[in-house]
């Protein structure tokens, strides 16, 4: 079945999958190493108990929550950023989705384990599906992050299922998976429909399930009757928080890829010049929403509020405020703002200080509070254990080692998507340019 | 239905420090390594918290009311645990199941009284201390909070004694650790339902005031002002 | 042609439909999580307002996914090309 024409056109995309650098080895053991150690050090954590973090009486939460909002946030990247493009049919979409999506899987997976690394009794999960209670915001997170797991993995999976096919015509290694996986898929005009009515069903679907997600996510916080967490606005807050860092990781991992996979092709800069434009906004957005948040948490001048804020803004917590303030807002909107420095290189560095900051967001949002509980007397200070950093070495490890394997097994950027988009983009988008050009020279009677 | 509460009068607290330790030995509660304790995982179901400081430098008098559990009529702890560890009884009574306990310390969270503790470590005691444990209590394992529960297997133990001999409870049948040892007298407990127990009588006073009454959490703990010395 | 039907359920339809199943599997099981979930507010006495509300929503989502999956593959097995060894 090998098309020669197939081979020529888009042979850079499919050549990851069946050629493997040194490079690839050395960094796959190096992270595979990694979160091998992370997972000897909870094992460590299992026997010993959760003492070995560096929570205590008053800190109660630590990196373990942290590290669970930070990567579901960043599972925004994918969903939502793919089904927004597909659902207004940007064009310059085409080589984006697939690793907006498999971020979305991936990352889902490492977050979604967090809040068990997190019990302190694992070995009691049961309960919850024995004797849970829904009116817990924490069962609300299961829901939804398992609803959107489920999507995502299905939306992930059904544009993979044409890239699939080609793979299995090409045979080689694991052509048994791809023909499993590939249900028959011979691009026939039925089921060409078929996908393209499933695909646009799911991605209006994964939108409003991705808000949940995070909404849900800063209700745990939100519900609770702590100072500097009871807030109304946490629920939207979290999600631009949400999207801010997803974009940052997206733009990430496609410049990484660009480099080591030569994909220069396919991510071009007016790609990466959208994507920044994009991460500008929400960057704006994002400091819209705390500055909102701090402005009233300020000028409202509650006590237990003001402490907590100023814990945040003067005290123990305020070089990571700052340099927050600085990853997230001050340094995008330099970079991005000015078109020289609006390069790929600008990009990333910014992309690298969203995910920082972003990381120090959350950081900021779930320690200070339970260090200056309500009642003052006991003040709390957290300072994270060697078990905890190294879990969060892991996880980085684990999301890097997901996206490598990935890349061994299906291409990294849709490739029916390119080669559709090829044949017709411009004739479709003329045709549509054209429906919404006025004419010229009629005059209505 | 009965409603178990507590009126500490602060004005006859002198500080010793005995409801601490009572609770403490009555309740099984781990002692940590010292270790532990300056990471601030000092496990006290009863503590005596500094509120003020009186006096000028160097005669420095610290000013220490006893906090812990307030026992809420309308728990936020409860509300929000994910297995239902912990729960509020018919008779008012926050208590937690240790073996339902999953860990995930929403409760500790939530509380505006930052009244429980966890267990992090599951410590070695010291075998003077292992002797004395209470038998009506159970010892808690490695990672699950706890809290006080107004010492509520000396009410089980009551009801039954007084089941036995055939006559209705009595207010003196079941008082918690802390208010039995408290040398001031200045801890009353009763039924907040029954009119004519004590504590109800206190609930009238001027100088009664609850902790954080404004979160609407209704504590069922509420205090007596000191009166002031001049 | 038969033959080649034969042995095609013979080996990947099997696999397939057991992949299939798996998120069948997952959608009642959401459902009957749920269920008892509700159940264990009545028991409870919680707020089951809030329980019924979002079992609601999880259950449809669970099912809608499911459906949409067997959709598109069903689909995808009936219009492929029939002389295609697959």
């Amino acid at each position: 079945m090998n098309n020669p024409q197939n081979i020529d056109e888009d042979e850079v995309l499919f050549n990851p999958i069946y050629h493997s650098g040194k490079g690839f080895y050395i960094l796959g053991g190096a992270m595979l190493t990694v979160l091998l150690f992370g997972v000897g050090m909870y094992i460590r954590q299992l026997i010993f108990g959760l003492g070995e973090t560096g929570m205590d009486g008053t800190v109660s939460w630590g990196f373990y929550i942290i590290s669970f909002v930070f990567f579901i946030g960043i599972s925004h990247a994918g969903t939502l950023i793919s089904a927004i493009l597909r659902l207004s049919k940007a064009e310059w979409r085409r080589p984006i989705t697939r690793m907006a999506e498999v971020i979305t899987g991936i990352v889902l997976m490492i977050g979604g384990l967090h809040p068990i690394i997190d019990l302190g009794r694992p070995d009691r999960i049961l309960h919850i599906f024995q004797r849970g209670r829904l009116q817990s915001p924490l069962l609300w997170d299961m829901t939804s992050i398992t609803a959107y797991f489920t999507a995502s993995t299905i939306y992930l999976y059904l544009p993979l299922i044409p890239d699939i096919a080609l793979l299995r015509d090409r045979g080689g290694r694991f052509h048994k998976l791809y023909k499993i996986l590939s249900w028959g898929y011979d691009g026939t005009e039925k089921q060409k429909h078929v996908l393209e009515k499933a695909i646009n069903i799911l991605m209006v679907m994964v939108i409003p399930i991705a808000i949940s997600v995070h909404t849900v996510i800063s209700w745990i916080f939100s519900m609770t009757l702590q100072p500097g967490w009871h807030s109304t606005i946490f629920g939207p807050y979290f999600v631009v928080g949400a999207i801010f860092s997803g974009i940052a990781a997206l733009i990430i991992v496609m410049i990484v890829f660009r480099k080591a996979y030569h994909f220069e092709d396919y991510l071009k800069d007016i790609h990466f010049n959208y994507l920044g434009t994009l991460l500008l906004v929400m960057s704006l957005l994002w400091f819209y929403f705390t500055f909102a948040e701090y402005l009233t948490t300020f000028y409202g001048h509650e006590p237990t509020e003001m402490r907590v804020f100023l814990y945040k803004i003067i005290g123990t917590y305020s070089p990571f405020f700052w340099i927050m303030v600085v990853c997230n807002f001050v340094l995008p909107v330099i970079i991005l703002s000015n078109k020289k420095t609006k390069t790929i290189t600008g990009l990333l560095i910014t992309s690298i200080a969203v995910t920082i900051g972003m990381w120090l967001e959350r950081l900021i949002v779930v320690v200070p509070s339970l260090a200056n509980p309500r009642l003052p007397f006991p003040t709390g200070i957290y300072i994270p254990s060697f078990t905890e950093i190294s879990l969060l070495a892991a996880a980085t490890a684990a999301f890097i080692l997901g996206f490598m394997a990935f890349s061994k097994l299906f291409p990294l950027i849709s490739i029916w998507e390119i080669k559709e988009g090829r044949e017709e983009s411009v004739r479709i988008v003329s045709d549509r340019l054209n429906q919404y050009l006025p004419s010229k020279g009629h005059i209505k009677k | 239905m009965s409603k178990y509460g507590m009126v500490i009068d602060l004005n006859k607290c002198n500080q010793c420090g005995a409801c601490v330790t009572a609770c403490k030995l009555e309740n099984n509660v781990q002692i940590v390594s010292k270790e532990s304790a300056h990471m601030d995982r000092v496990m006290q179901w009863m503590k005596l918290s500094t509120t003020n400081y009186e006096g000028n430098y160097p005669d420095i008098n610290p000013v220490t009311m006893p906090t812990f559990c307030a026992q809420c009529d309308d728990p936020p702890c409860v509300k929000v645990c994910p297995v239902r560890a912990t729960y509020k009884r018919d008779d008012g009574i926050v208590a937690q199941v240790y073996p339902q306990c999953i860990g995930c310390r929403y409760c500790m969270a939530n509380c505006p009284y930052t009244a429980k503790s966890f267990n992090w470590y599951k410590e070695e005691q010291s075998i003077e201390y292992e002797k004395c444990f209470n038998p009506d209590v159970s010892v808690r394992p490695k990672g699950v909070v706890e809290k006080c529960t107004f010492c509520v297997h000396r009410l089980q133990k009551a009801k039954e004694i007084a089941a036995t001999e055939h006559r209705k409870m009595s207010e003196q049948d079941y008082v918690p650790a802390c208010a039995e040892v408290c040398p001031a007298h200045a801890i009353t407990f009763g039924d907040l339902d029954d009119s004519k127990s004590s504590v109800s009588k206190l609930q009238g006073d001027y100088r009664k005031f609850s902790l954080q009454e404004e979160l609407g959490t209704q504590p069922k703990v509420s205090y007596l002002r000191a009166k002031s010395k001049s | 042609m038969f033959s080649k039907i034969k042995s095609f359920f013979g080996k990947i339809i099997f696999i397939q439909i057991i992949l299939l199943s798996f998120l069948w599997m997952l959608a009642s099981g959401m459902t009957l999580l749920l269920i008892n979930l509700v159940n264990v507010s009545y028991e409870v006495n919680d707020h089951q307002s809030a329980s019924i509300a979002i079992s609601i929503l999880g259950i449809i989502v669970f099912w809608v996914l499911a459906g949409i999956l067997t959709y598109v593959l069903v689909g995808l097995y009936r219009g492929r090309k029939k002389e295609i060894e697959i």
